[in-house]
């Protein structure tokens, strides 16, 4: 896979001088750039267009879980919106009131207000993610923004930073100081569905050559297999994707295994059906969930993650699997026990931090 | 545009330029006519020597098919722009009573070629109570290209508008087979948008053509069905759609009420599990008439929690361990 490179930069001139907009302009020599004192958000998308915006909202943002289900309790770094693979499944699809690529080029003031959150509670084993409302490598052959975050996380005693990717973009990852509390992270699915719904994404190949990688520079890695499609054959599908991980990276070096069957807000679907007529998955047995999103029938989710449990447990009896937003009964149903039983699902996460990565927050060594 | 009298050798009734096809009977023009004659002038525009039909066509057909000789009508001149015709005639349609989908669908269609999108006239579409949304409108005009056939079955009113929006893409055969249905059934228009989701989202799922799935074998026999009501046959399909759309989901309804029944609860007691199964707010429902029969009815939901296999019921996991234990 080749990183895009966006044709046309428009930069608020309030960070027209940071360095994002620095590497920008090393990185992207044909592209052109134009400086605006304030961007407006576009009606339509333009894939050449790349927006860097000073953000003034909240940078660091809790997971949006809901009361029905249980979250994971990560911490979201927020440093832009969208994304240009154009997954099938994707809920920025549904974001009309932002259509272009757009990332915040304030970093300096991002890394502040992480610093003041990291300081607020140094008991507090922070786990920080980019990758909620983009995919956290793909403008990085562009923007360098993992030179800037990887460092200053081996520093930040009680936090570690997760990088959530399904590009292969790790180049910049080399010969960083990340003193171990990087994670990067690979959402997986089946080959089938990587074909048909991901098209654009790196291939399995590919990502998990771009995990290998990463291991062998002492990163920690981490998987999401999220969504979890139902289609005939599901089964063998995601099987040979497991067995591929696991025959690529020594498992010992996994820090989670998230799981997720595919769900969505219902809006999504005229979206999915618009936009990928060839697509299928939002035929599957889906039903109103307590969120408001739609998710597939309870008992095939059940299914998805007893069998991909029972998988990842034959390679790696105490590899951490966790369900993303999911009840106490699906959690028994797959897992045989509730994250409740083991101090909640936050707790849970923290735990595999300490013990594949040996990092816990002060009053807990 | 001038009010004359035309003879009827002078008007071209085969050019159809203007035509809005008015495909239900008609009845009780041919009665008004016959009473009354010709009481509101056709519309015609000049073109070249002779004339053709903007407005009338049936009441022109009728004043040729009595013998009269001409009659009045209101003539516009061929300087007149088709345009400009078409929004007047449009808009006198708006005055007129009773415009079905089928008229609606061609007006929209109309409108489409005339103007571009952003010059569309407001008020005509909320006369005609169409959303001005370009995927509505192309929807509109799919309809109005449909076969005579079809544009009758929509004039009749066999279909709700809402459900004919939904048709307006399928293909000339499953929309033909789906009007024979919601004809045979006559339900209400939130069950037809329900029946047609249905269909099409399971040959989407399964890549087959909207009529095969309406051609399976026990649809059919619902649609025949002597012992079966149109109420009962519509309910009946409904659960046949609703089965083959979510097989799952079905299959563990059915096994719950089993396993409900398995219980041995008396009548007075209903389990109520939360709706799909998702989540954990089950529901016991209580019935009774007199304290004494609710003690009964106590006891008999008391052993049935006490029991364990309540626990069962609503853990499948749970009970398919207790099965491979006994």
């Amino acid at each position: 896979m080749k990183p895009k490179a966006p044709e046309r930069v428009i930069i608020e001139s309030a960070v027209s001088d940071g360095a994002l907009a620095a590497n920008l302009r090393k990185n992207l020599p044909s592209a052109s750039f134009e400086i605006v004192d304030k961007i407006s958000d576009a009606k339509t998308r333009d894939p050449k267009v790349l927006e860097v915006v000073r953000f003034r909202g909240k940078l660091l943002k809790s997971c949006p879980g809901t009361r029905n289900y249980h979250c994971c309790g990560y911490k979201i770094l927020h440093f832009g919106v969208q994304c240009s693979l154009g997954c099938s499944y994707c809920i920025l699809q549904a974001y009309l009131n932002q259509p272009n690529l757009r990332i915040f080029g304030n970093l300096d003031e991002i890394l502040g207000e992480l610093s003041e959150n990291l300081a607020r509670d140094r008991q507090c084993l922070y786990r920080i993610g980019t990758g909620e409302f983009s995919d956290s490598l793909l403008l990085d052959p562009f923007t360098e923004l993992s030179r800037s975050l990887v460092p200053y996380f081996s520093k930040a005693a009680n936090a570690v930073l997760e990088l959530k990717t399904k590009t292969n973009f790790v180049q910049n990852l080399e010969g960083l100081d990340h003193g171990g509390h990087t994670i990067v992270a690979w959402s997986l699915n089946s080959e089938e569905i990587r074909k048909k719904e991901e098209p654009f994404a790196a291939s399995i190949a590919e990502r998990l050559e771009a995990a290998r990688f990463c291991s062998g520079r002492g990163y920690f890695l981490a998987f999401h297999f999220d969504p979890i499609i139902d289609y005939p054959g599901w089964k063998s599908g995601y099987k040979r994707v497991l067995d591929r991980l696991f025959a690529s990276v020594d498992p010992a070096r996994i820090v989670w295994i998230s799981l997720g069957a595919f769900r969505f807000m219902p809006e999504l679907k005229e979206v999915v059906k618009a936009h990928h007529p060839s697509s299928r998955i939002v035929y599957g047995e889906f039903i109103p969930g307590l969120d408001g999103k739609m998710r597939y029938f309870r008992d095939i989710r059940a299914e998805f993650y007893s069998f991909m449990v029972d998988e990842i447990r034959r390679a790696d009896p105490d590899l951490c699997a966790y369900l993303c937003m999911e009840d106490d009964r699906i959690w028994q149903d797959s897992l045989g026990f509730s994250p409740e039983e083991r101090g909640g699902l936050s707790r849970m996460l923290d735990r595999a931090v300490g013990k594949r990565m040996n990092i816990r927050p002060a009053s807990r060594t | 545009m001038d009010l004359r009298f035309i003879s009827l050798s002078e008007i071209d009734l085969d050019d159809r330029s203007f035509e809005i096809r008015k495909l239900g009977s008609p009845l009780r023009l041919r009665e008004s006519l016959a009473n009354f004659g010709i009481l509101d002038p056709p519309w015609l525009r000049e073109k070249g020597k002779g004339l053709i039909v903007v407005d009338g066509f049936k009441r022109l057909v009728w004043a040729k098919d009595s013998g009269a000789p001409g009659t009045v009508c209101r003539v516009f001149s061929e300087k007149c722009s088709g345009r400009d015709l078409w929004t007047r005639r449009i808009e006198k349609r708006l005055f007129e009573p009773g415009i079905d989908i089928a008229e609606k669908a061609q007006i929209v269609s109309i409108l489409l070629e005339l103007f571009e999108s952003e010059e569309l006239p407001a008020p005509v579409l909320a006369s005609l109570n169409v959303t001005n949304r370009p995927d509505f409108l192309r929807r509109w005009a799919s309809l109005s290209e449909k076969g005579d056939g079809v544009l009758e079955l929509l004039s009749l009113g066999t279909i709700a508008e809402r459900a004919a929006l939904e048709v307006a893409d399928w293909d000339e055969r499953s929309t033909n087979k789906i009007l024979t249905i919601l004809g045979l059934l006559k339900c209400s228009a939130s069950i037809q948008v329900e029946m047609i989701e249905r269909i099409n989202e399971l040959a989407l799922r399964d890549g087959k053509d909207r009529s095969d799935v309406m051609e399976v074998p026990p649809i059919g026999e619902i649609l025949v069905s002597k012992e079966l009501n149109h109420r009962q046959k519509t309910q009946a399909l409904r659960n046949l759609l609703s089965e083959l759309r979510f097989p799952r989901l079905t299959s563990r309804q059915k096994r719950f009420g089993l396993e409900v029944q398995s219980l041995g609860l008396p009548p007075q007691i209903r389990i109520i599990p939360p709706p799909a199964f998702e989540g954990k707010n089950w529901k016991m429902e209580l019935s009774f008439t007199a304290t004494e029969e609710l003690r009964g009815v106590l006891v008999s939901a008391d052993s049935a929690a006490m029991s364990g296999l309540l626990d069962a019921i609503m853990s499948p996991r749970l009970r398919e361990t207790k099965d491979k234990q006994s």
